[in-house]
């Protein structure tokens, strides 16, 4: 098997001579040239991750090595980062650039440049939020739980029997005594009793938690005093004073006096932080684009929504449309300027047009796609796909029967594998 | 009897290379530079992607290997 953990270096990561009934194997890593490179090390792997949807995918800048049966870390010019000295190296699941490391049965965390943030001192260590900056829950030799920062410094003394994965405001939600509460930084109480669970810390203090009693959701201030009884099936915070509510199977988004912002009619409702953006899905698949005043702006089914780049893409009807996030709509030139050839439809066909929108490959595709970072596009005849080039010359005739794969792409002839976790591309 | 008063009043004129060799490469630097911005405001067809090599692992017949995003060997192992 091979591994290419960052497209953009010719550095491959070959795993060889299996052997599946002992669990053993042998690694190496290959240049472009195949040449054998970081030939130190007895055993050289990229570092494995998943993100919330148990997709897998791999550290781009950090690779595991392995020396006389320790671990240590090294970047992709083989510089060394942390020496062979671990008994075991992980990543911090879902976060990037952060890695558990264990040594003489104790963990710490290292990032990707190879600086020791939290010595090798508890007996576990966990992320307590969605990045590296959040801090971690720490276990020490009693068994019992705390919390430091990014800088390793004391946040929660480690006296508690569990701390959940939710904080904020300088709250922290933890067991003590066989009782769940929220307690301040400093240890004291914050909220101790009227609920069976705090699910959420809301972002303004004055308005309290989220909390589950006999599995309905409700929001309580710290004094406990209720502002929203526990009626709901769900209940998150989108932004500051409104929530994301399940009622009766369906979603809305209420304020904090309980006023219906969306209306329940929808199957999943999502907020987007960086677009500042409500994603409503109703049972059609469609998806109704809110903005913040939640006014219904586009509805459509959503294809694409790229924060990097500021641009959602959209299937309305027959045509594929492009907006910004406030919503003006845009054409796939503004959006992908890069492109060589534009997807384009007519009378219920595809082609592609170039920047001045001139025809460069006639309209006789069943479906396409838009051209890659490759400079390739997929296309689609009788039920097959094959691929065309920057130039539109066809580079591969549709043979492939791809429909029940996830992803449709291209490099040259060869096209993504159906499992994308795999992330290989063959000719099958 | 004439008195030499220095390169200047010589009769036979001479080239000044270190002159010429400046006006030559600054001509060539201007041509760059209207190849240049002829390229960014046309736009080549062929060029006008700009799209750093890329790898990927691939598996064909049974066997690994990496292909590139180079339009002339991706169609290749490149191991």
């Amino acid at each position: 098997m091979i591994i290419v953990p960052n497209s953009k270096k010719d550095v491959f990561l070959v795993t060889y001579d299996v052997d599946y009934s002992t669990g053993t194997y042998s690694t190496k890593a290959l240049n472009s040239k195949n040449e054998e490179i970081f030939t130190d090390y007895n055993q050289i792997e990229a570092i494995q991750n998943m993100d919330e949807s148990n997709n897998l995918w791999y550290e781009e800048n950090v690779l595991r090595v392995q020396k006389d049966g320790k671990y240590g870390l090294i970047n992709l010019d083989g510089k060394v980062l942390q020496e062979p000295q671990y008994e075991e190296i992980t990543a911090v699941s879902g976060i990037k650039n952060a890695f558990k490391v264990r040594k003489d049965n104790l963990y710490g965390i290292v990032d990707n440049e190879g600086k020791v943030i939290v010595q090798p001192q508890y007996t576990d260590i966990i992320n307590l939020g969605d990045d590296n900056l959040s801090g971690y829950i720490v276990r020490n030799a009693e068994g019992k739980y705390g919390i430091i920062d990014y800088t390793a410094s004391q946040v929660l003394e480690a006296k508690y029997e569990e701390i959940e994965k939710v904080y904020g405001n300088d709250l922290y939600v933890v067991t003590e005594n066989a009782t769940k509460k929220v307690v301040n930084r400093d240890g004291t109480d914050a909220l101790t009793q009227g609920f069976d669970d705090v699910t959420e810390i809301l972002t303004n203090k004055d308005n309290g938690v989220i909390f589950q009693i006999a599995g309905k959701y409700g929001v309580m201030k710290l004094d406990g005093t209720v502002t929203i009884e526990p009626t709901y099936e769900e209940l998150k915070e989108a932004k500051s004073g409104f929530l994301i509510a399940k009622l009766n199977g369906k979603y809305g988004v209420i304020d904090l006096t309980k006023a219906e912002k969306i209306p329940f009619n929808y199957t999943n409702i999502e907020y987007n932080t960086s677009a500042d953006i409500y994603l409503a899905d109703d049972e059609n698949y469609n998806t109704n684009l809110f903005n913040t005043n939640f006014e219904s702006k586009v509805q459509g089914m959503l294809l694409e929504l790229n924060v990097d780049q500021g641009y959602i893409k959209m299937s309305i009807g027959d045509d594929i449309k492009y907006y910004n996030f406030r919503f003006e709509e845009r054409t796939d030139k503004d959006i992908l300027p890069a492109n060589t050839l534009y997807l384009d439809k007519k009378d219920g066909k595809y082609g592609f047009v170039n920047k001045n929108g001139e025809v460069v490959v006639d309209y006789i595709y069943d479906d396409a796609t838009e051209q890659n970072e490759s400079g390739y596009a997929g296309i689609k005849k009788d039920g097959k796909w094959g691929s065309i080039d920057n130039t539109g010359k066809v580079v591969q005739e549709p043979i492939y029967n791809l429909d029940d794969y996830l992803l449709v792409d291209f490099i040259g002839n060869w096209h993504l594998g159906k499992d994308i976790n795999t992330n290989y591309y063959n000719k099958e | 009897m004439s008195r030499a008063r220095g390169r200047r009043y010589d009769k036979e004129p001479k080239l000044n290379m270190k002159k010429v060799i400046a006006v030559i490469l600054a001509i060539i630097v201007i041509i760059m530079f209207v190849i240049i911005i002829k390229n960014i405001v046309t736009g080549d067809g062929e060029n006008s992607r700009i799209s750093s090599l890329s790898y990927f692992a691939s598996f064909n017949d049974n066997k690994w290997g990496v292909i590139d995003s180079n339009r002339k060997r991706c169609n290749k192992s490149i191991i």
